[in-house]
């Protein structure tokens, strides 16, 4: 009996064993991603634009978004694009001229006839265009 | 046949069990001392090792409980956030671990004030007299890591405060050398060029006090390598920091705002993006 049991042992632990691999390799493929993006801050400096060349050396840009291109396996790395941005309806300094506002117990800024709401991102206070 | 063999054989054993009791002993001595130097305190560093000078000075940074510091930060025009124009800021840290600090960046555009009390994180921007309070309760690193998770930021040089700065470092070297002594604002320092994926650093470190004393770090992933220059200064790792030294108190003109999630800000990209089309 317990030859006939050491016997089924190994096959069964090698099976659990392969599934318990492919399910890691499966979780850590889903997170690793997440978690190199999450790692990205370097001595503070925030996230920049994350690019990935396809296999035919085309190269994309986007803003805080990891972009493969070409599809197929992507080797990712530089990022060759200016500045950092923010995205549309957002920006990081106030136009000239402003003056402050306050619109049912909420401070808004507003210049040219466009009204910005503060919000604090990245660290930083930024200020979207509003209608109000 | 016994008895007398054994007799016979204990001058013999006598005779060379005292040779070999002094090398051993003096072997022993030699080996301590050996080892003594190998794992003396990091008050002086006796190698050339750029991960052994890393190990020091993260040991130096952790084993403080209460400190202080000032850095002088200038960051290229590209690692500034929207504005595209280089940015100097006069940076004071204090720290009081595990789970308080309080970051003041002053630079030519504004002055802000990064506060956390071990349940809160308060971003302050002096300067237009705004606030943003977020719960985060833990230690310095939870927060430090839960903000760049959902906010997209960590704290200015926040490495550098971390229960373990070698355990945050190291992960990102990929190359290490060791580059000589070099004097800088007047300390003698080690000189480590580290090379990464991201950026490629080289790190200035205090030969008499292990502690870091200029960073240059060239961001490979942007394009025309912008630099980021923190020189470090007024190191005090025994601070007089009282708990209230932590707390945010929004002053009585200052609004509350809301903080932007990562997560946030990616759904409105992807909005104004849907609409162009």
């Amino acid at each position: 009996m317990k030859p006939t049991m050491s016997r089924w042992r190994g096959p069964i632990s090698a099976r659990k064993l392969s599934k318990f691999l492919v399910r890691a390799a499966l979780l850590g493929a889903v997170l690793l991603p997440s978690m190199s993006i999450a790692r990205a801050q370097v001595y503070g400096v925030a996230k920049s634009t994350t690019v990935v060349k396809g296999p035919n050396g085309n190269v994309a840009a986007a803003s805080k978004t990891t972009v493969v291109t070409g599809g197929g396996t992507a080797t990712k790395t530089t990022v060759v694009t200016g500045g950092s941005t923010l995205p549309h309806g957002y920006i990081a300094v106030l136009p000239g001229g402003y003056h402050a506002v306050t619109v049912s117990g909420v401070r808004y800024y507003t210049v040219g006839g466009i009204y910005y709401r503060p919000q604090m991102y990245q660290g930083h206070t930024v200020y979207v265009a509003v209608h109000l | 046949m016994q008895k007398y063999s054994q007799a016979e054989q204990q001058p013999v054993d006598r005779r060379w069990s005292r040779p070999l009791l002094y090398s051993f002993v003096v072997s022993s001595l030699l080996f301590g001392l050996v080892c003594g130097c190998g794992t003396s305190k990091p008050t002086a560093a006796s190698t050339n090792d750029p991960d052994q000078l890393l190990r020091q000075m993260s040991e130096k940074l952790a084993q403080a409980k209460k400190l202080s510091f000032k850095v002088d930060r200038k960051l290229d025009a590209a690692l500034v956030e929207g504005r595209n124009i280089p940015e100097n800021a006069q940076i004071e840290i204090s720290v009081s671990r595990p789970g308080k600090f309080l970051a003041k960046a002053d630079s030519q555009d504004n002055v802000r004030q990064f506060v956390f009390d071990g349940q809160n994180l308060s971003v302050y921007d002096e300067t237009m007299k705004l606030y943003a309070t977020v719960p985060v309760p833990g230690t310095i690193d939870d927060v430090v890591a839960k903000v760049d998770e959902k906010y997209g930021f960590t704290p200015p040089l926040a490495e550098f405060i971390l229960s373990d700065p070698y355990g945050a470092l190291s992960p990102r070297i990929k190359s290490q050398a060791y580059k000589g002594k070099e004097t800088v604002g007047g300390v003698e320092c080690h000189h480590l060029s580290l090379g990464g994926d991201v950026a490629d650093s080289e790190l200035w470190i205090g030969v008499g006090d292990l502690l870091p004393r200029k960073l240059v770090a060239t961001f490979k992933n942007r394009e025309g390598g912008p630099q980021l220059q923190a020189d470090f200064s007024d190191w005090n790792l025994a601070a007089t920091l009282d708990d209230n030294f932590f707390t945010f108190v929004a002053p009585k003109d200052a609004e509350s705002i809301e903080m932007v999630t990562e997560a946030q800000m990616k759904e409105t990209a992807a909005k104004a993006a849907a609409r162009k089309k």
